[in-house]
């Protein structure tokens, strides 16, 4: 469930009939009781939790601050925010929220989170797709302002999260009062999937999927902190220049942790 | 050999069934059956956590209409009156009233007929798989309005959009199939459309399918196939911008109170890519 690169995510082994590889205990046997049992336990039992959003609900208008965005989301932003449900662009737009600047011509701060979460030292994976509007980026606030943060917490919190802004041609990663540069150039228009995740190990991980791109890892960082107050957790803020329309489409955003 | 293509849109083949069935000292097709279990724990995995699928379902088990009195779940009611422009069906949380009835709503009339829409917000799946499934139950189908005119009307997109659906009505017993991309659109299925007045079953539930693997869409009603002009399924390989689970009914003439339907399930699962 952790590790966003393997299995079950990726197949362990291609079997063909005619030339068929080992079947391993320790490839399939073992891990595909295991994925099925601590999927079965997230959903229905008690060895883990998952919580996710499609953003599949209709907002049938806008919503406003402390307004539900999506099915489990509060907007609870401060300046020129709403929200509203919209359609699909192209394929894979499975259910899309916008969140945007609401009257334009002044700073907008966008800012949606579900309840609190005691990861603990357990392991956890956060996942988001999100895709800044056109004209955004240049229009946000600085990086170490959270111009644009996405993952488990506030810039403030050190949980683990991806970060941006107007100041910084890259996603940035924060983890464990340390920053780094993730290498993904952040850009308007583009879809992204940020994926965090605390391997047995206690490496956490983080990768990108930029686009067509592939999901790719970006940075490793080992930290087995005990990790409080961890929500999933989005803001958006502009500078005075933000207009009208600027802000992001957001598709998914979900978590899973071992209990 | 595999003789039974893997999708996690099929819901008649892995994962929704143990098809082939296995024996001790006999081992399975490598490809049949290793690749398709980690395919399919994948898929599974990918529509809760990651990027290749994504799945939503539900069950009607809140027991208030949230976030507002527009909405049963993720589902936005966007259309709800009566022939005389009043309010429509009143859509309430019903008690289970037989084993397998999961968290029921129920969608019961006036004395005047109604017309009711309501849908989850639109899935860009182009030309990939999706699994639409539904479990429904009308009170009466013959006060309900002719098939053609969408009695009930079960979609993995919105009548107005033109998508596949299952549609029964007062006109004929049976259920049908709506198949916008054939010319003759409508194909009558050899599957009774019973309600609860009739006697049959218990309360009449129906499971609706709606299915689409490698551009093969295919519909199933309680997990049986239901031909189209005879084949198994028929080529729609069309792009789709808006997948939605979509209900739709209408009874345009009087009719008597407590009249409608129930629903007991919605899901939906779509490949991403």
């Amino acid at each position: 469930m952790f590790e966003a690169l393997s299995y079950p995510y990726e197949r362990a082994q291609t079997y063909t009939d005619s030339n068929l590889p080992a079947v391993l205990s320790d490839q399939f046997y073992n891990p595909t009781q295991d994925n099925l049992a601590l999927l079965f336990g997230a959903l229905y039992g008690q060895s883990a939790s998952i919580a996710k959003d499609e953003f599949e609900r209709e907002s049938n208008g806008f919503v406003t601050v402390g307004g539900l965005v999506g099915s489990q989301f509060l907007l609870q932003s401060a300046t020129n925010a709403k929200a509203s449900s919209a359609s699909g662009a192209a394929t894979g737009d499975h259910g899309i929220w916008l969140l945007q600047n609401d009257a334009g011509g002044a700073l907008h701060d966008i800012i949606i989170y579900d309840s609190d979460n005691y990861v603990g030292t357990r392991r956890f994976i956060w996942a988001v797709r999100l895709q800044l509007t056109a004209g955004t980026k240049a229009a946000l606030d600085t990086a170490a302002n959270s111009g644009i943060v996405a993952g488990m917490g506030t810039l403030a919190s050190n949980l683990p999260t991806f970060y941006g802004g107007s100041d910084q041609a890259n996603w940035r990663i924060s983890v464990n009062a340390a920053t780094y540069d993730s290498g993904v150039a952040l850009s308007d228009s583009t879809w992204y999937w940020l994926v965090v995740a605390r391997q047995t190990n206690n490496d956490i991980k983080f990768w990108i999927k930029s686009g067509a791109g592939a999901l790719t890892l970006v940075r490793t960082v080992s930290w087995g902190g005990n990790l409080t107050g961890c929500k999933r957790y989005l803001r958006c803020l502009g500078t005075a220049g933000s207009a009208a329309g600027h802000g992001l489409n957001i598709d998914m955003f979900t978590r899973g942790i071992e209990r | 050999m595999n003789f039974f293509p893997q999708s996690r849109t099929h819901p008649a083949r892995q994962p929704f069934s143990a098809a082939p069935r296995y024996i001790d000292g006999k081992g399975p097709s490598p490809v049949e059956f290793f690749d398709a279990t980690q395919d399919n724990l994948g898929a599974l995995y990918h529509a809760h956590l990651l990027t290749d699928w994504s799945g939503s379902t539900e069950d009607f088990e809140r027991p208030i209409r949230y976030p507002s009195s527009a909405y049963i779940g993720d589902f936005r009611i966007v259309t709800n009156t009566d022939i005389a422009a009043g309010p429509g069906l009143s859509i309430a949380s019903a008690n289970a009233q037989e084993a397998g009835e999961h968290g029921v709503w129920s969608f019961l009339s006036g004395t005047d007929g109604w017309l009711f829409d309501m849908q989850t917000g639109p899935c860009y799946v182009g030309t990939s798989d999706f699994l639409v499934t539904c479990k429904v139950r009308v009170v009466s189908r013959a006060r309900l309005s002719p098939v053609a005119n969408g009695g009930l009307w079960i979609g993995c997109g919105a009548k107005a959009d033109d998508y596949p659906a299952i549609v029964g009505g007062s006109d004929d017993p049976n259920w049908y199939l709506y198949a916008p991309m054939l010319a003759s659109p409508w194909i009558e299925t050899d599957i009774p459309f019973y309600d609860e007045s009739s006697g049959i079953g218990v309360k009449g539930w129906y499971v609706l399918q709606i299915s689409r693997v490698n551009g093969a869409l295919r519909y199933f009603i309680n997990g049986r196939l239901c031909p189209v002009n005879g084949k198994e399924g028929v080529i729609y390989d069309t792009d789709l911008p808006a997948v939605r689970r979509y209900l739709h009914s209408q009874a345009w003439n009087a009719t008597v109170a407590n009249d409608g339907f129930y629903v007991d399930y919605f899901h939906r699962l779509c490949r991403r890519g």
